[in-house]
Order: C-alpha cells, then sequence, then structure tokens
C-alpha cells in the first residue's frame, strides 16, 4: 500500500481493487495465519517448539555441566531444583553430603544407615547413596566459570548460564534434576539429547518427504509401467516389520565395530527414513492421480506446458500446504521411533545422547529397583511426552489452517 | 465371488513373501561372522573352521546358499540352527509357547481398543463441542503422544514406586505377592491351574494389554469422530431423518455403518504399530514372547533367529493386511472383487 504514494506514479491514479472494495482483501497466507492463530493449543505448540529449540542450540551454556563429565562423588542426586531456598531474591541451596544408604527390609524404605534405629535390621545397599543437606549456604549465580567446553564446537570458554561456581570436588554443586549412577548431571544430559532428538526428527522428515515426493509423484504423474514398478517396491518395503528391520540393520552396522559418533548419527537417519518412505509416496501418489486429471493441469497442457512446468507450477503448489501439515504429522511419529530405537541400544550410542538412550536404565535386570529409588531418571519420558504433544498441536492447528472449509467450523463453534 | 479374491489376494502375498525372503537373506548374508564363528569360538583351528564351513555350504555362491536356505523354510521351517539356544532357529523363536502369548496380547489390545474406542468415537461425534466430547479428544491426543514403552515405565514406576505393591499382603493360592513384569509371579508359572493362577495371569496379564492398546485407542476415538462427522454431513443422513427415522436408526443404521468403513481399512496399517508396541512391552515387561527372543537374539548376535524373526514378523503383518482387505470386502459393498 506504501507503492501508491510513491512519487514515481506518473499516469492519473486508478482506484485501486482496494478501494473499490471499501476493505482490505487477505491474501491466502494471511488467511492460513488468520486461522492457525485462533488455534490456543497450536500456537502453544509452535512456541514450545521454537522455546525448545533456541534452549537445545545453546545447550553447552545453558547447561551447568557438560553432560558427558563424571562427578564421581555425586552419584544418584536426587533433584535439586525442588530444594532451592531463597534469601530474600537471592536463590541458594544447601551443601550435599553423601552417605551410604541402606533398605528397610520391612517397609522398604531407603534411608541414610546411621538414621535407623539399631533395632531395625537394615541392610546396606552397595553403590546406593542418600544425601543430606550440610549447613553451608551455596548461592546461585548467573553466568559463573564451571567446565570449559567449546560453544558451538568452535568457541573455547567455560561461562555456563547458571550454577554455584564452586570447583568439582566442592559439596556446593547445582544439579537441577539430579545425576545419574556415574554422577553425570541429568538436566544437561536432557539438553544434549533434546539437541539429538530434535535435529534427526526434522532430517528424517526431510530425507523422507524428498523420497516420497520424487517416487510417489513420478508414479502419479507418469503412470503405467513406472506407477506399476514403484508401487510394488512401495508393497514390498510396507510389508516389511518396521522396528524390527530398524533392529536387525542396526544390530548389523554395529557388528563391523566401532564407528565414529557422527557416522552413527546419520546411520540413523538414514535408517529412520529408509522404513519411513513408502507411505508417504503412496499418499502423494493418490494426490498426484487426482490432480493430474484436474481442469486446470489439462489447460496447461492444452497450453502446450511441459510436464516439468505442470509439476512444478500447477501440482506442487497445490499439495503443498497438505504436505507441510503431514511433515509435522510425522514428526512425532519419528521421535517415538528414534527414542525407542534408543531406549533399546540400537540407535544413538554414547558419546552422544537423546532422550530414549536416557531411559536406558530401565533396561534389564534390576530396573525395577532403578524406578522404585531413583525416579527422577523418568524425567526425560517427560521430555519425549511434551515435545510430540506439542509437535502433535501444531500439526493438527496447521491442518484445520490451510483447510478453507473449516471457516465454517470456527463460526458454527462461535455460535 | 468373495472366496475367489480371498484366493487371488493370497496368490498375490506369494510373490512380495519371495522377495522379503530374499531381503532377510541378503541382510545377515551382509553381516560379519557366521555360525561357525558361533558354533567354534575364535580358538578354533584353521581347518576344523574350514570343514564346518564345508559342512554347512558356507563356500557355496549367495544364490545357492539362499536357494538351500528358501527350500529348508518351505518344506520343514527350517531356518537354520541357533548356536546359543542350541536348537533350530524356528524352535528358538517360538517355542514354549511364546507365540500362543505374542498372539493372546496382540489380539487382546485390539479388540480391547476398538470395543472401547468406536462407542467413545460415535458419542464425541453425536455430542459435538461438548465437555465430554472435548475431554476425549484431549485423552486422545494425550493417548497419541505418550508412546507404549513411556506409558509402561510409569506404569510401573506407580506399580513399584509409588504404591509399593510388593508390600501389598495377598495370599490367594500360589500367589504371594503383587508382582510386576511377566506373566505370573514366581510361584505360579509352574503351579496347576488353580483360581489363584487365572487371578495371577490377569493381575500380570492386563496391564501391557491396556499399556498397548492406549495408543491404538486414542487413534481409533479420532478417526471414528472424524469418519462420523463427515457422514452426518451427507444427504442421505438427512433423507433418513426427513421419512421420520429414530435418532437411534439414523445413527446406528446409516451413520455407523457407513462410517466405519475407512477405519476397517486402516487396520491394515495400525497392525505394524501393535506389533512395534508388543516388542517394546514385552522388553519393558520381560514377557516371554518371540519379540524377546528376537532382541535377545540379536543381542547374542544369533542371526538364524533373527531371520526367522523378521520372516514371522512380515508374515503377520501381511496376513493382518489380508484380513483388514477381507473385512473391508464383507462390510463395504462398494469394494469390487477384481
Amino acid at each position: 500500500m506504501g507503492n501508491t504514494t510513491a512519487p514515481m506514479a506518473v499516469e492519473p491514479k486508478q482506484p485501486s481493487p482496494t478501494e473499490e472494495l471499501g476493505y482490505q482483501p487477505l491474501s491466502q497466507t494471511q488467511l492460513i495465519w488468520r486461522r492457525f492463530r485462533r488455534h490456543k493449543l497450536g500456537m502453544i505448540g509452535a512456541i514450545l517448539i521454537l522455546f525448545l529449540s533456541i534452549v537445545f542450540l545453546f545447550a553447552e551454556f545453558i547447561a551447568p555441566y557438560n553432560y558427558t563429565a563424571l562427578h564421581k562423588n555425586f552419584p544418584y542426586v536426587p533433584p535439586m531444583i525442588t530444594r532451592i531456598q531463597f534469601d530474600g531474591l537471592r536463590p541458594y541451596v544447601y551443601g550435599l553430603a553423601k552417605r551410604q544408604a541402606c533398605i528397610d527390609p520391612q517397609t522398604a524404605e531407603l534411608r541414610a544407615c546411621q538414621d535407623f534405629p539399631p533395632e531395625v535390621k537394615a541392610r546396606r545397599m552397595p553403590g546406593v547413596w542418600v544425601y543430606k543437606e550440610t549447613d553451608q549456604k551455596y548461592y546461585l549465580k548467573l553466568f559463573v566459570r564451571g567446565e570449559e567446553y567449546k560453544l558451538f564446537g568452535v568457541f573455547p570458554t567455560n561461562v555456563h548460564l547458571f550454577g554455584t561456581g564452586e570447583p568439582p570436588n566442592s559439596p556446593g554443586q547445582f544439579f537441577p534434576f539430579g545425576t545419574d549412577k556415574q554422577g553425570r548431571d541429568l538436566f544437561s544430559m536432557i539438553l544434549f539429547g533434546g539437541r539429538v532428538t530434535l535435529a534427526i526428527a526434522p532430517l528424517v522428515i526431510l530425507i523422507t518427504f524428498l523420497v516420497g515426493a520424487f517416487l510417489g509423484g513420478l508414479s502419479g504423474y507418469l503412470g503405467g509401467n513406472v506407477d506399476m514398478l514403484i508401487q510394488r517396491l512401495i508393497e514390498i518395503v510396507m510389508s516389511l516389520p518396521r522396528l524390527a528391520l530398524l533392529l536387525a540393520i542396526s544390530g548389523i552396522v554395529s557388528s563391523f565395530g566401532q564407528i565414529p559418533p557422527m557416522v552413527r548419527f546419520w546411520t540413523i537417519v538414514g535408517l529412520l527414513s529408509l522404513v519411513s518412505w513408502a507411505p508417504v509416496a503412496r499418499v502423494i501418489r493418490g494426490q498426484f492421480l487426482a490432480l493430474r486429471e484436474s481442469e486446470y493441469t489439462q489447460a496447461a497442457r492444452a497450453l502446450g506446458a511441459s510436464n516439468l512446468r505442470i509439476i512444478f507450477r500447477h501440482i506442487l503448489p497445490n499439495i503443498m500446504s497438505y504436505l507441510v501439515v503431514a511433515a509435522t504429522l510425522a514428526v512425532p511419529d519419528v521421535i517415538i521411533l528414534e527414542s525407542i530405537l534408543s531406549f533399546l541400544g540400537y540407535g544413538i550410542q554414547h558419546p552422544l545422547t537423546s532422550w530414549g538412550m536416557l531411559l536406558r536404565n530401565f533396561v534389564g535386570q534390576g530396573f525395577q529397583f532403578e524406578i522404585q529409588y531413583h525416579a527422577w531418571l523418568l524425567i526425560p519420558a517427560a521430555f519425549i511426552v511434551v515435545t510430540v504433544l506439542a509437535f502433535n498441536f501444531l500439526g493438527d492447528a496447521l491442518r484445520d489452517a490451510v483447510d478453507p472449509y473449516t471457516v465454517d467450523e470456527v463460526k458454527e463453534e462461535a455460535a | 465371488m468373495l472366496l475367489g479374491y480371498i484366493f487371488r489376494r493370497i496368490l498375490y502375498m506369494i510373490p512380495i513373501l519371495f522377495v522379503v525372503t530374499f531381503i532377510i537373506f541378503l541382510l545377515t548374508y551382509l553381516q560379519p561372522g557366521d555360525v561357525v564363528d558361533a558354533m567354534c569360538g575364535l580358538s578354533c583351528p584353521l581347518e576344523m573352521r574350514e570343514r564346518l564351513r564345508e559342512v554347512y555350504g558356507l563356500n557355496d555362491p549367495f544364490l545357492l546358499q539362499y536357494a538351500r536356505w528358501v527350500k529348508g523354510v518351505l518344506t520343514e521351517l527350517d531356518f537354520g540352527y541357533s548356536p546359543t539356544r542350541n536348537m533350530g532357529a524356528w524352535e528358538a523363536l517360538m517355542g514354549e509357547d511364546r507365540w500362543l502369548y505374542t498372539l493372546l496380547l496382540v489380539v487382546a489390545a485390539l479388540v480391547l481398543s476398538w470395543a472401547v474406542a468406536i462407542p467413545i468415537g460415535i458419542y464425541s461425534a453425536t455430542h459435538k463441542y461438548s465437555p465430554a466430547d472435548h475431554t476425549f479428544t484431549f485423552l486422545g491426543f494425550l493417548g497419541l503422544s505418550v508412546p507404549n514403552f513411556v506409558l509402561g515405565l510409569i506404569f510401573i514406576w506407580l506399580m513399584v514406586g509409588v504404591l509399593k505393591v510388593g508390600q501389598v499382603p495377598v495370599q490367594i493360592d500360589c500367589m504371594e505377592k503383587l508382582t510386576v513384569g511377566e506373566f505370573f509371579s514366581p510361584n505360579c508359572r509352574d503351579a496347576p491351574w488353580s483360581l489363584g493362577k487365572v487371578i495371577d495371569f490377569l493381575w500380570h496379564f492386563l496391564p501391557p494389554v491396556i499399556i498397548l492398546a492406549a495408543a491404538n485407542t486414542a487413534a481409533v476415538i479420532r478417526y471414528m469422530r472424524g469418519s462420523l462427522l463427515d457422514v452426518l454431513k451427507m444427504d442421505y443422513i438427512q433423507t433418513a431423518r426427513a421419512k421420520g427415522l429414530t435418532e437411534r436408526i439414523v445413527i446406528y443404521k446409516h451413520a455407523v455403518r457407513n462410517a466405519i468403513n475407512p477405519l476397517i481399512s486402516m487396520l491394515g496399517f495400525w497392525i505394524p504399530y501393535m506389533l512395534e508396541g508388543a516388542l517394546v512391552i514385552a522388553i519393558i515387561f520381560n514377557l516371554p514372547q518371540i519379540e524377546k527372543t528376537f532382541i535377545e537374539s540379536l543381542e547374542n548376535r544369533d542371526y538364524a533367529v533373527v531371520m526367522s524373526g523378521l520372516f514371522v514378523f512380515s508374515l503377520i503383518l501381511m496376513i493382518g493386511n489380508l484380513i483388514a482387505d477381507i473385512l473391508l470386502a464383507i462390510s463395504d459393498p462398494k469394494i469390487r472383487y477384481e
């Protein structure tokens, strides 16, 4: 609109369509945005995803510790985020005093051995600890110096967003979500695991939809023998058990010996894409099949448009909004699949980490003991759920927003 | 007509099954090490190793090995030998009623999820935007967003960590303690069937079934609601109402009958998810199922069992799709048998 007052307009001013109508017509994008904004849960989902992405991007800086750093003096510290005290406005925590844990065979209660009265025959639990608080206060500060790291893998620094700023052997540590068996900070591990999980999902979706759109489009647009061939290929891939196949291939890859972590990362991305593209290709084929016969495609063909022009100018823009929605709704599936794979030990491996891998404490013998006494190690599961929920909300809102018929629904709801 | 359709549909599965076996065989062929390494270990003398390789035909060309393997599979379900379990791979995978438990779990979860979800879906669609509908929609979202294994871990945490069921005194026949995991408590496993054993079995069996059914239930509710809402907008529903049919007949005889067809066609689509869920649940609850043997064999690099596992899972997928297609053909008169 700013253009109408531009000095270069020489010819007499024509009434713009806006003035004729008396109101500004909205573009398709504006309509979609307006419908999307009305969807509260979708907005929450979008903001949450954005927030998590930014946090995970700066994981090294926000994490109070390096996620691989072992704090041998502090195994199995329970979450300290609930133990923050306030001195006016200054938050502080008390120092940690580690005590050998004993278990009361009658009540299954876990406490420090010396706290049990002598008449109770408490059993010592080697390797399990409880923590008491010392009287010493440790204030939580912003921008403290701590463990060395490289921001974005380039800039060496030791400034962390928050922490106590105490040396590693001091009792004044702050582990927001507690630590695991080897004294690694769970909060820091969750941030790094989130980075891996949130990086894998979009990569897999991108590859899946590129391959799916290419093969599905080819199949639907060309038809004939190409269609036959691609359809059989899709059928075969879809008759293979997804998870079992992933596990088997991943197991075979691992049996070739140690591979560098980034190669492992890309292997997982590749494998997840390998088992995910077929249903996408099938649906896109259906869309191409329908649009190939539509009037506007026929009109374009009659005007002598080439196949490529028809595909990129006429068919793709029409299924684009569908593709975006489908891609968003496919993200949760990939996140869950990756988590399961890592949870079973066939996905991301040390030194990288992911949320599924953090839950590996609960696999195998004695996991019920872990779950009973170290329940905070379940926190990564909450992150999986929240992220998946956010993507589901976002996808759902997008679907309603790009569908021009939802206008009626909204009116109906308001009435 | 229908029989002919089923017959053609089964015939059609055969070439796909062959390609699937080929892929499975290729995978195991590519992995380093073979059954001889597992059988005679690293300290094995070279000539012994060579002789064993000759006996098992491991020096033959790839296609010959594949042909021999397929022949063994087709004629006597011989998937090869499992060195860690010292028995045939098929027996190692399916034995001790493991196949029965897998089947029981998946079928029970499937039936449960449909039995719960269809009525809720119908209620949600007929009471659109009511508080109950909003609640179910939100629960459906939650059900879709909480993965099976997380649900399983949370359940065990609630049982073991919060409710401390191990401390609850129980005494019914062989059932002495409330345990979580496996299908029976240790005392009941070998006891003869009795009331206590049945209760013990249900106590252990129902949680995995409910957890496995949860995500599926959420999905079916959503699809049922959406599908029924679409059908309710149709002209013939208006016609049915206009000619004075009761709302009950309009909904159940006209609308639901038509709304359920897309769900049946998606049944084949959900079976893979059920299988995946069952695999993870089997690990978390330590259930004696084929999925658990599959994972254990993968860890032991017992690839004959892994191969038979992949084969069985593919077969279940294909049979599931077949059943879904047959059900759809029966339910939807618009499907043509060509």
